[in-house]
C-alpha cells in the first residue's frame, strides 16, 4: 500500500466538516488540497522538516494529507502550545514552522500532480523525555502504510455511511486513528471543537449523529457519568474505539450497561511503535478483566509482543526509526535480540491463559495524565528552571477519571511567590497535560535511609491532607 | 430572583463541590481561577446547580458555558 496513492484516490471522496460544523465541499477540498500541495513541493525539499502550527480544523487535515502525499516530513504542533514549546521542538529539529497565514488556499495552481520527493520518514511526534527535552519519535512512511492496510482489513462494519467525530488533537497520534478511516473508509468527518467541555462534546455526538469515534477513556468516563450520559442521545453510536491510556474498571461495566449494542474496542500503543500495535474488541467476558485491569488483548497484523522480565517489548514493521538527534535514548529504547529489533515500552505486563495482555505497571516513572504521556522527572527539571524553586518533586496520585494527578511538592527561596504565579510561569513553558494541578509550597522534604526524597511519605501527605 | 441573589446561592455551591469554606467567586471566576475546576468536578457543578435551582439544563446551553457569569445568566434565562 503507498500512501500517496490512497491520499490521491481519496481526495475527490473526502466528506468533511469544519468545526463550526459545516460542510466543505469536494471541490473546494480539492482545490484547497492540490493548491497547498504544490506550494509544498515548490518551497521545500526533502531534506526539509516542517513543523505544522494551525488551528485545529479541517486545513490542518488537508495539511497533514499535502505533507503526507509529497513526501515532506512533518512535526504536528497545537496552536495551544507556549512559545518555549515550540521553539525547542524548533531547535530540537531544525524544522520550519508552516502557519495557515503563509499559504493560499483558494488561489493558486491547483493542478493535480503527482510529482513527489519521498523522505522515508513520515512524521516525527514529540513526546516526554527524561531530562526535561522532549523526544522526537521518528515514524517511516511503511509504519504508517502497514497500519493503514490493518485498519481497512480490521474495521469491515465501518463504511462510507459513518459518521466520525475528531477530538484528538493532531500533536496526539491517535488522531491518526481519524486519518485512517477518512483514508481508507471514505466516512464522514467532522473536526470538533469541544475544548474540554465534556457538554460540548456530547451536544456534537448528537447533534452530528457521530456513529464512529476514537478517543482517550478520559472523555467516555465523562460521557458516561449518570448526570450527563442522560443529558444526551447516542443512538447513532455504533464504533467506539478507547486507547491511549489506561481503560478504566469502572468505564467498562458502564459500557456494558449503557451502550452494550456498540462495538467497543480497548487500543494500546506507544507512539515509538505508530500509533497502536494491540487490540481488544469487547465481549463482557470475565476473562477481560485481571486484577481490575481491562485487557488490551493481542497484538494485531504485523506486530509482535515478547515479554521479557514482565516487561513487554514490541517488534514489526511499525516500529519508529528512533529518536531524532539522539543516538543515546534510541539505543536504550531499541534492542536487537536474536537479529530482531524489539522497543522495550516499560510496561509491566500479564498474559491470561487466552494469550490476552494486561499492563499492570510501569518500569520507571512515565504516567499518563489525560492520555498524555508525561515523565516526572521531566516535570521537574522545568520546575528547577524557576529561579525561585530550590528543590522539587513531582508526585503522580492515581485517579478514576484521568488516570493520575500530578502533584509538585517544592521548597521556594523567595516568600512571595505565589501559586498562582508559579502555574503562570509553568504555562509559558509547557502544555497544559504537564502542569501540575497542585502545588504545595514545604519548608522541607521527607527523606529516605538514603537521604533521598520519599516521594511515597509525600504520597501519603497528599491524601491524607485531602 | 435577582443576579446577587443567584450569585450568593452558587457560592455556597462552589465552596461545597470545591470542598474550600472560603471561596469568593465572582461572575468572571473560571476554571484557570480554581486548581480544581475540572471537566469532572465542571460535571458535578452544573449536577449541584441543576438541583439547587431545580432546573435541568439542555445541552445546547451546556456547551456554551465558560465562567460564573454565563452560569448565572443561562439560570436566570431558565427561570424566566
Amino acid at each position: 500500500m503507498n500512501i500517496s496513492r490512497i491520499i490521491a484516490q481519496s481526495i475527490p471522496l473526502l466528506k468533511l466538516y469544519d468545526k463550526q460544523g459545516i460542510f466543505v465541499t469536494p471541490e473546494i477540498c480539492m482545490r484547497e488540497y492540490y493548491t497547498l500541495r504544490n506550494q509544498l513541493l515548490q518551497q521545500y525539499s526533502k531534506e526539509d522538516i516542517v513543523g505544522l502550527r494551525f488551528d485545529k480544523d479541517y486545513r490542518y487535515i488537508l495539511t497533514l494529507l499535502a505533507c503526507m502525499s509529497v513526501g515532506l516530513t512533518y512535526i504536528p504542533l497545537s496552536m495551544e502550545w507556549p512559545k518555549e514549546r515550540i521553539d525547542q521542538i524548533q531547535s530540537l529539529s531544525g524544522c520550519i514552522i508552516l502557519e495557515e497565514e503563509m499559504f493560499s488556499f483558494s488561489e493558486g495552481d491547483a493542478t493535480v500532480s503527482t510529482e513527489v520527493f519521498h523522505n522515508d520518514i513520515l512524521y516525527i511526534i514529540f513526546t516526554s523525555g527524561s531530562t526535561g527535552a522532549p523526544k522526537g519519535v521518528k515514524i517511516p512512511r511503511v509504519a504508517y502504510e502497514d497500519f493503514l492496510v490493518w485498519t481497512d482489513g480490521y474495521f469491515t462494519k465501518i463504511t462510507s455511511e459513518d459518521r466520525m467525530l475528531l477530538t484528538t488533537d493532531f500533536t496526539f497520534d491517535i488522531s491518526l486513528v481519524d486519518l485512517s478511516l477518512l483514508l481508507t473508509k471514505h466516512l464522514s468527518l467532522y473536526v470538533s471543537h469541544f475544548n474540554n467541555n465534556v457538554f460540548k462534546m456530547l451536544y456534537e455526538l448528537e447533534n452530528y449523529k457521530i456513529t464512529t469515534h476514537s478517543t482517550v477513556p478520559y472523555n467516555y468516563s465523562m460521557v458516561m457519568h449518570d448526570d450527563v450520559y442522560d443529558k444526551a442521545d447516542l443512538s447513532a453510536l455504533k464504533h467506539i474505539m478507547i486507547g491511549g491510556a489506561r481503560f478504566p474498571n469502572n468505564l467498562y461495566a458502564r459500557f456494558q450497561t449503557h451502550l452494550s449494542g456498540c462495538d467497543i474496542y480497548n487500543f494500546y500503543g506507544p507512539t515509538e511503535a505508530t500509533i497502536y500495535c494491540a487490540i481488544h474488541h469487547f465481549s463482557y467476558h470475565e476473562t477481560e478483566v485481571h486484577e481490575n485491569n481491562i485487557t488490551i488483548g493481542k497484538p494485531f497484523y504485523h506486530n509482535q509482543f515478547t515479554m521479557i522480565d514482565d516487561e513487554l517489548y514490541l517488534s514489526g514493521p511499525q516500529l519508529m526509526q528512533g529518536y531524532l538527534h539522539n543516538k543515546e535514548k534510541t539505543k536504550e529504547a531499541l534492542v536487537t535480540i536474536d537479529g530482531t529489533v524489539y522497543y522495550k515500552s516499560g510496561d509491566v505486563v500479564f498474559q491470561n491463559e487466552l494469550g490476552n495482555y494486561f499492563i499492570v505497571g510501569r518500569k520507571d516513572d512515565t504516567i499518563k495524565v489525560t492520555g498524555y504521556r508525561v515523565n516526572l522527572s521531566d516535570i521537574d527539571s522545568y520546575l528547577l528552571q524557576l529561579a525561585y524553586i530550590s528543590n522539587v518533586a513531582t508526585i503522580a496520585i492515581p485517579n478514576e477519571s484521568s488516570e493520575n494527578d500530578l502533584v509538585a511538592y517544592m521548597i521556594v527561596n523567595d516568600k512571595e511567590v505565589t501559586v498562582k504565579q508559579i502555574k503562570a510561569d509553568l504555562k509559558e513553558m509547557i502544555p497544559g497535560y504537564q502542569i501540575p494541578k497542585f502545588i504545595k509550597i514545604v519548608e522541607h522534604f521527607p527523606l529516605n535511609n538514603s537521604g533521598k526524597i520519599c516521594k511515597l511519605t509525600l504520597k501519603e501527605m497528599f491524601i491524607t491532607k485531602k | 430572583m435577582t443576579k446577587e441573589e443567584v450569585l450568593v446561592k452558587m457560592q455556597e455551591i462552589f465552596r461545597e463541590t470545591f470542598n474550600d469554606t472560603s471561596l469568593v467567586i465572582t461572575e468572571d471566576t473560571n476554571a484557570e481561577d480554581i486548581d480544581e475546576w475540572d471537566s469532572f468536578n465542571h460535571i458535578n457543578l452544573v449536577a449541584s446547580i441543576e438541583k439547587a435551582f431545580d432546573i435541568k439544563f439542555a445541552l445546547g446551553e451546556l456547551q456554551t458555558l465558560e465562567n460564573v457569569g454565563d452560569m448565572i445568566t443561562l439560570m436566570i434565562t431558565s427561570k424566566l
